[in-house]
């Protein structure tokens, strides 16, 4: 939050002069001049964070709120905003609903699947960058069209396919079949962090001794760390929240439920309990956040620094 | 004549030893015995088998193609003795890089042979060649400590210790005076900094050849000189055969002990650089090596004269070499025409009119545009005495020109370089 | 040199040889993804198109070629082109809120940033906090805010200013509104990041050669800014589109489609025959029309932005 780049704005009554010489003042541009004077765009900025700021926030808050509530004040006059008292019997009922189980499995779910999305994407990325191919451009334009559509188009066949091979019900089903979904978009990402990397680098590698499987582990993989942790970060958040493909692959089997279809059936059971479903909720989407608050640094400035061009 | 000439440029050849002389003798044999030593960590105790003809590096019909069209590299034949600087030159895409990529091992030449200290090193991997490569943009490994840049290679193909490679980093950093910087990341670097850590990692393992790709084209004008001697001085103190490719043929002049002119996949001239300069063997050579570049001028042969968009009498020694040659191109260096107030009547001298004047201190160039069409650029001492949309005459000497078969681009003639009477050297 | 046992030494280089040569070739990189994309992608994807020509069904074992039956059957369904209008406005409201929020967002902190204000990290990571809650929690967490009474947050808010209560989930076009305005809610972040991205790689040289010009500020955004950003908002409006065409979670858990049909997608409606009318068939038919659609809007947004030579 330190004065980055003071000049940027340093060149603005330059800006004003030229104009000035060029054209005679109207009342049309000194307006214009008044609205784009520094002082007005930073006060339209702050008062757009502020607003930003509550309609982002508010909701998760509310749900923070109306979950640490006694029972029944939710509904008693006069509202609050904050509970009267903390109460943590809602998370109880959470807690008893199982819900141990469904951090469990999504925590499994979520490292398996990203682990192997990593596993297959990275490899293949560097493919896409490093070799030439008959039918490389081809290729890539098949995983980029993957990539356009969307799970949910496919789920029907999906299902039939995953009681094929008897993945249906298995944890394994649905992490290999996040694998599936999500590696045309890694490839496409992570290729672009690829391309920034200068060929001379794997020839110096080369001439240095190294085979490609040791360029990639010693000279590649640390310039498109940015890249491998925005997949990383942005896999993580998919398939912890992933709902539709879970809940159809995974049916009833309820031990193996993840926290999303958890949450779906404990709101199911519990109809208009609002302070329990918040709870469930609360619960819900914690551990992403408490670790998105940590790595989001990382998350931005990984794809500031790639080259998401397109 | 090709003797004397060869002659000359021992000489200068030696001078220049000399003058490396002024560096501390501590310090060369300090690099000779680190070499020495390193031979012996690498090779198990054995001597490194040189090659017996004293050639350490042969390329026999070379020739590299992408796809069906496009041909990079056209049966490129070129010979190395041990220890000597060959400058690869030419113009971007004339397929320099990818000669030094297959002589690496990045590529494999479509066909022809590669031989370095006699055995042929087609299919081998680039380790197993024993080269060692600095590139334009240094490509040192970003995450790595100059440190580690350096002992890289060495980790990944000897059984060294980590004291041994240790030890080896500590002298190749010595020699290249970059021990301060042994800790620092490549970013944290100047662009010299970075070229010097880069020749450090090539210079470490001890490779059989050195391969250098336009090593300097990213440095400023200064650093650039000063890294030229530097690369020039640690090559001889090596003795490492060595193969650079620039596109800068002031590099190509002042560094090699030959010079091979590339232009379209295809050598047009391998010889020392004196020798590109005074008897290119073709136009291209000819406009190429030399700055600013040779005048030319397309004429035909008629009998008396050449004829063309100027007419120029066809005097001794050229009518020999022109007989039967229809279309000829008459080459003159800049600093071998001089400027006339006014057009004599002499034939060899051609009226024009100057365009420009460009003083660059000793002295200066002239542009001017001949009556008949054609510009040219003449180099004279001091300042010019001309003012731009003067009147002057230009005197090309019949005994300074060479001539050009145009049809093939090759020589026929040159000039006899004892009576050579320029007043300036080449650049 | 005394290798104790120099054939072992051999069949070991031999085999570096192999296994690098293999490396040497791409096969071996790409294989685990050709296959996972042949399964889970390329065949399922065929499978659809074919399935949607049968009556295949979960319950009962026969299953026949019915050629376009189930086509005409949507054709001639009512409530298929209600929801595909529903689908249609949901979409299309999603990207013009999303993206258009997402590049003022992105502006505005770029700006900051610049300006050295304070709060731009605090707005991003807000913004970014609401895309990584799971969009069935999302759901849930509107829901709640959407109580339709007074004890509703939101309806508590309009309450004090005169309003309501609104009936948010009950009424069909405030319905619609709601899952809107929660799906941007969620959608945003993920614009706003991929534009902030693709404004840090402009380079700085063009808008100090636009100053030098002369060029205010509204000249800047619209001649340096806005062309420099083409082909980030382009892949970030192709995948908004889908996305939005495609959601499914955030609406199933916050009005499972209703009231009526007022909301219910086509993804939603897709589900619901497959998995609970357990007709796998018309499923599939509906799942090929959501298809055809991706690839024609993406075919659109291609033609339009002109991009192609730069993917």
């Amino acid at each position: 939050m330190t004065n980055n780049e003071p000049q940027s704005d340093g060149g603005t009554p330059v800006e004003t002069d030229t104009i000035r010489q060029e054209q005679p003042t109207s009342r049309l541009r000194r307006l214009a001049e008044t609205i784009t004077a520094p002082a007005t765009v930073d006060a339209a900025v702050y008062v757009l964070y502020a607003v930003a700021v509550v309609f982002f926030v508010f909701p998760a808050l509310w749900v923070v709120s109306a979950s640490l509530r006694p029972e029944g004040e939710l509904f008693s006059y006069p509202f609050r905003l904050l509970p009267s008292e903390i109460s943590l019997t809602a998370y109880q009922q959470v807690i008893d609903a199982g819900v141990a189980t469904w951090l469990v499995n999504s925590t499994l779910v979520t490292i398996l699947g990203v682990g192997g999305i990593l596993l297959v994407s990275v490899p293949a990325a560097y493919a896409f960058s490093r070799f030439e191919f008959r039918g490389r451009r081809g290729l890539l334009g098949i995983v980029l069209l993957f990539q356009m559509i969307s799970p949910v188009i496919i789920i029907v066949p999906l299902y039939t396919v995953m009681s094929t091979l008897g993945l249906l019900r298995t944890r394994a089903g649905l992490v290999l079949l996040y694998v599936g979904i999500q590696t045309p978009f890694s490839i496409w990402l992570l290729k672009g962090y690829f391309d920034t990397v200068p060929m001379e680098l794997d020839y110096a590698a080369r001439i240095d001794g190294c085979n490609r499987l040791q360029t990639l582990r010693y000279v590649l993989l640390r310039p498109v760390a940015p890249g491998i942790a925005v997949v990383g970060i942005f896999n993580t958040v998919l398939t912890w929240s992933e709902f539709v493909l879970a809940f159809t692959v995974l049916r009833s089997e309820s031990r193996l439920h993840t926290i999303s279809i958890g949450v779906y059936k404990f709101q199911g059971q519990y109809g208009n309990d609002w302070r329990a479903i918040a709870a469930a909720s609360v619960i819900g989407m914690l551990p992403l956040v408490l670790v998105f608050l940590g790595l989001q640094r990382y998350f931005v400035k990984g794809l500031v620094e790639g080259s998401l061009k397109g | 004549m090709t003797d004397e000439h060869t002659h000359d440029f021992r000489h200068t050849h030696e001078h220049r030893r000399d003058s490396h002389g002024d560096t501390p003798p501590t310090r060369s044999s300090g690099v000779a015995t680190v070499a020495a030593s390193r031979r012996v960590a690498t090779d198990g105790g054995q001597p490194r088998r040189r090659s017996e003809t004293g050639v350490a590096l042969e390329l026999t019909d070379v020739t590299k193609t992408y796809g069906e069209a496009a041909t990079a590299v056209e049966n490129l034949s070129v010979s190395l003795r041990e220890g000597e600087l060959l400058v690869l030159v030419g113009p971007s895409g004339c397929g320099k890089s990818t000669t030094l990529r297959m002589i690496a091992g990045l590529e494999e030449p479509t066909s022809g042979d590669i031989r370095i200290d006699g055995e042929s090193v087609l299919g081998l991997e680039p380790e197993a060649r024993n080269t060692a490569m600095v590139f334009q943009n240094y490509a040192l490994y970003p995450h790595m400590t100059a440190r580690q840049n350096i002992g890289f290679g060495l980790r990944m193909t000897t059984s060294l210790s980590d004291e041994e490679v240790a030890a080896e980093v500590e002298s190749a950093a010595e020699t290249l005076d970059v021990t301060e910087l042994l800790d620092a990341t490549p970013d944290s670097m100047s662009g010299g900094q970075q070229q010097r850590v880069a020749l450090g990692r090539a210079i470490v393992r001890d490779p059989s050849v050195f391969l250098l790709d336009e090593p300097l084209s990213n440095l400023d004008a200064t650093l650039r000189a000063r890294m030229r001697t530097e690369i020039q001085q640690l090559q001889r103190e090596l003795g490492v055969t060595t193969v650079y490719v620039t596109h800068d043929q002031t590099e190509a002049m002042t560094m090699g002990d030959r010079v091979a002119v590339l232009s379209d996949g295809e050598i047009q001239q391998v010889a020392p650089p004196m020798n590109c300069y005074h008897e290119p063997a073709n136009l291209f050579v000819a406009q190429f090596v030399g700055e600013p570049s040779m005048n030319t001028l397309a004429m035909r042969n008629g009998r008396d004269s050449f004829t063309g968009p100027v007419d120029y009498p066809v005097v001794d020694p050229l009518a020999d070499a022109a007989h039967g040659v229809d279309r000829v191109t008459i080459g003159v260096r800049p600093e071998d025409i001089s400027v006339e107030p006014e057009a004599d009547d002499a034939e060899t001298t051609l009226p024009a009119r100057v365009d420009v004047t460009e003083p660059v201190g000793e002295r200066s160039f002239v542009h001017a545009t001949l009556d008949g069409g054609p510009s040219v650029t003449a180099a004279v001492e001091g300042s010019a005495g001309v003012r731009e949309r003067d009147q002057v005459g230009l005197r090309l000497p019949p005994d300074r020109l060479h001539l050009f078969d145009t049809d093939s681009g090759e020589a026929i003639h040159h000039p006899d370089r004892e009576s050579a009477t320029a007043a300036f050297g080449p650049v | 040199m005394t290798t104790p046992d120099s054939t072992t030494d051999r069949s070991f280089a031999r085999l570096r040889a192999v296994g690098r040569r293999l490396l040497d070739h791409p096969l071996p990189w790409l294989a685990p993804t050709l296959v996972l994309l042949a399964v889970f992608q390329l065949y399922p994807m065929v499978e659809a198109v074919l399935m949607s020509f049968t009556n295949e069904s979960l319950v009962s074992p026969d299953t026949e070629f019915v050629g376009i039956e189930q086509y005409a059957r949507l054709a001639t369904d009512p409530q298929f082109w209600e929801m595909l209008r529903v689908t249609a406005i949901y979409a299309f409201s999603s990207v013009v809120l999303h993206v258009l929020l997402g590049l003022v967002l992105a502006l505005a902190i770029d700006y900051g940033v610049r300006r050295g204000l304070r709060g731009h990290l605090t707005t991003r990571v807000s913004v970014l906090l609401a895309w990584i809650v799971p969009g069935i929690i999302i759901g849930l967490v509107w829901k709640v805010m959407l109580v339709e009474s007074q004890f509703g947050a939101i309806n508590y808010l309009l309450g004090l200013v005169g309003v309501g209560p609104v009936p948010f989930r009950s009424d069909p076009t405030l319905a619609l509104i709601s899952t809107i305005v929660a799906g941007t809610w969620r959608g945003t972040a993920f614009s706003m990041i991929m534009i902030y991205g693709g404004l840090q790689r402009v380079p700085q040289r063009l808008y100090e050669a636009a100053r030098v010009d002369g060029a205010g500020r509204w000249n800047r955004f619209r001649h340096v800014t806005l062309p420099q950003l083409k082909s980030v908002l382009f892949v970030t409006i192709v995948l908004v589109t889908i996305y939005a065409l495609n959601t499914f979670d955030l609406i199933f858990a916050l009005t499972g489609g209703g009231p009526g049909r007022s909301t219910q997608v086509l993804a939603l409606f897709m589900y619901q025959e497959a998995f609970q009318d357990n007709a796998l068939g018309r499923g599939a038919s509906i799942a090929v029309v959501m298809l055809v659609a991706n690839l024609a809007l993406t075919a659109v947004y291609l033609y339009a932005f002109d991009v192609s030579e730069e993917i």
